[in-house]
């Protein structure tokens, strides 16, 4: 869904500064192997999150000891992400309701 | 803020640093396949097998980087500086036809500018006193019926006692002074010659609220009895005394008379007409006496919470009652308040908007020119266009990158435009009329780069968009399926090019005419006769200070052959 992914990046990234592929391992983990985000969608929107400043990039040495790029939340990334989660709330509430009702 | 800032440095990066961009995005994709094989190397597959798997499981690379480039959305400036290269190959390809039309354009631009300098020096920029639009010109204003005019108001200098009663009687402003100036022989030194002096009232500094650089002015009681002391001009300080404070208190022989130097004004102050030496005004017991006396000049300084306005009004009404206490000497006369500037201006605005008005007509016709160039152009490439089009460009992109082209060709004609700007406001000074004010002030200054650069960019437009929507607008497969170089004008475009054709020569027609009516009146001037033959007749003109008045005959008859 539309802005789906955008919202699973803030929040992944809002818990601790992560380069791209940890984000993706931590979306499948966390999803119990449900969510499986590939790389030709993962960076785009990290590209695009970077250019809307809500996350910010940084090259770090990774467990690996090879360079990464580190990507954290802004300020503005954690008032996004808060509306954001509000919005995906409704909205899958909303979904649920009717889903179930029918 | 702050966030609005990374954005624009993030975008900086993507378009001047690219390459490094580009590095960094395959170093990120890189890092993310190593994890992958990584990852399959400890589930047990052979290296081999782990790196097909990751790649298999990354997908296309290529696309994700196509895309994760297209998200930081510096498309625009990328396309405009792709267009900006494409413009000058194009340019560089036809020199001829570049050379033309930026020749073309720098002239009308030029032209432009050049008058643009003049206005903005004459017309728009400030005075350069406090609170210009404070001081006013007061003057008798004298209205007559004329038979065939109606009426008619002409503003006369003033006498002694009624601007007394004006000074005294008025509250609008805040100082008023009366002056004299004319052209005096004046002594520094051991050289003798003219320089400009000016007479002054009392308040007369006051309303310039000028300070003197160094020493004092006049005191109010000096300036009552006409004492003997004299201010100098920055411009004369340095001329005749190298700036020196010793000029201070140094002796300036006025009519024969000494006058010790009480102090020089800052510089760029010379009011009237560059005056070089101020002196307080001596008011003879005649001009004291009559009302009829019109002899001064008068300036004063509005309060800043008075308008223009109200200052009239009560100049009106102290002017009306003085015409009633004293109708042998003020019958029909009121007072005028005039903005210094305006008075300064006078009917030179006019001639200069006229000016303005016959430099915008050429810079129309050239812009008529370039479009029909520019038209010739877009037939000839229509084959190019076809190309790009069939490639995938919107008729949008297309567009703009012709535009862009006009736009270029436009700048590099208002840059060329600004240096005949520089000689040719040089020539119109020379050029100028006597006593046009505010002459020295004319120059290239930061609203006239503004103006030409304004100027560029809206001609490019008006040059560049008709031809530009031609060039655009075509059939595909029409164009494509002609063979070869011979390509057909379209009807519309013939048509457009009539319709500038007859623009053009319509306004050079009336450019043509305009200026011939001009010359004509010019050359009637000319003609006037005289009643006399002005051949071999010279006119001079010699002061004798009042003492040596006796030996004057003597003198005159020296000169006489």
């Amino acid at each position: 869904m539309q802005g789906t992914l955008d919202l699973l990046i803030l929040k992944i990234v809002a818990l601790e500064p992560m380069h791209g592929w940890a984000i993706a391992h931590r979306i499948r983990q966390m999803s119990s192997e449900v969510l499986l985000v590939g790389q030709s969608a993962l960076y785009p929107a990290l590209h695009k999150l970077e250019h809307q400043g809500w996350i910010e990039a940084e090259w770090k040495i990774s467990e690996t000891n090879r360079r990464a790029k580190y990507y954290s939340l802004t300020r503005a990334g954690r008032k996004a992400l808060a509306q954001e989660a509000a919005n995906w709330e409704r909205l899958s509430g909303a979904i649920s309701a009717i889903v179930r009702a029918v | 803020m702050s966030r609005w800032l990374t954005q624009l440095r993030l975008a900086f990066r993507s378009v001047f640093r690219r390459k490094r961009v580009d590095q960094e995005l395959d170093e990120e994709l890189q890092y993310h396949l190593q994890r992958e094989i990584d990852e399959g190397l400890t589930t047990g597959l052979t290296p081999e097998e782990a790196r097909y798997a990751a790649l298999r499981t990354m997908g296309a690379i290529a696309k994700s980087k196509e895309e994760s480039r297209d998200m930081r959305r510096v498309n625009f400036i990328d396309d405009l500086l792709r267009d900006l290269r494409y413009a000058c190959r194009s340019l560089r390809r036809s020199p001829g036809f570049a050379a033309l039309a930026v020749f073309i354009m720098a002239l009308g631009i030029g032209a432009n500018t050049a008058v643009f300098s003049v206005v903005n020096a004459v017309l728009l920029k400030p005075l350069s006193y406090r609170n210009p639009d404070r001081i006013v010109i007061l003057s008798t204003r004298v209205t007559t019926s004329a038979a065939d005019a109606g009426q008619v108001s002409l503003d006369e200098q003033v006498s002694i006692p009624n601007f007394q009663d004006w000074h005294d009687q008025s509250s609008s402003f805040e100082a008023m002074a009366y002056y004299g100036s004319r052209e005096a022989p004046v002594m520094t030194g051991g050289t003798a010659e003219y320089a400009r002096g000016t007479a002054v009232g009392p308040e007369f500094f006051r309303v310039f609220a000028v300070k003197p650089l160094i020493g004092r002015f006049f005191t109010a009681e000096e300036t009552k009895t006409g004492s003997d002391g004299v201010m100098i001009s920055h411009a004369y300080w340095q001329s005749h005394f190298g700036g020196s404070l010793g000029a201070l208190g140094q002796a300036v022989r006025v009519y024969g008379r000494p006058l010790p130097i009480a102090g020089v004004l800052p510089p760029g102050f010379g009011f009237p007409d560059k005056t070089d030496l101020w002196v307080p005004a001596r008011v003879s017991p005649e001009d004291m006496k009559y009302r009829g006396a019109q002899n001064w000049l008068a300036v004063g300084r509005i309060k800043p919470e008075v308008p223009l306005g109200r200052a009239q009004a009560e100049m009106t009404t102290i002017g009306r009652r003085l015409e009633q206490q004293y109708p042998e000497a003020n019958k029909n006369r009121t007072v005028g308040v005039t903005r210094l500037r305006d008075e300064m201006v006078g009917d030179i605005r006019l001639t200069i908007y006229l000016l303005f008005g016959a430099v915008s007509v050429v810079l129309l016709i050239a812009c008529a020119n370039t479009a029909i160039l520019l038209l010739g152009k877009a037939t000839a490439r229509t084959r190019e266009v076809a190309l790009r089009a069939a490639l995938g460009a919107s008729r949008r992109r297309i567009l703009r990158q012709l535009i862009t082209e006009s736009l270029l060709l436009s700048l590099i004609a208002g840059a060329s435009g600004l240096l005949l700007a520089y000689w040719g406001s040089k020539v119109l000074v020379a050029l100028a009329p006597v006593g046009l004010p505010r002459l020295t002030e004319i120059g290239i200054d930061r609203w006239v780069l503004a103006f030409t650069f304004g100027v560029s960019m809206i001609s490019s437009l008006l040059f560049g968009l008709v031809p530009a929507l031609y060039a655009s607008k075509l059939d595909l497969n029409e164009t494509l399926k002609q063979s070869g170089a011979r390509s057909v004008m379209g009807g519309g475009m013939v048509r457009m090019r009539g319709v500038l054709v007859v623009g053009e020569i319509a306004l050079a027609v009336v450019l043509l005419s305009g200026a011939g009516l001009l010359i004509k009146s010019f050359v009637a001037l000319h003609n006037v006769t005289l009643g006399f033959r002005p051949e071999n007749v010279l006119v001079m003109r010699a002061t004798v200070p009042a003492p040596f008045q006796a030996r004057a005959p003597a003198m005159l008859s020296q000169l006489k052959p």
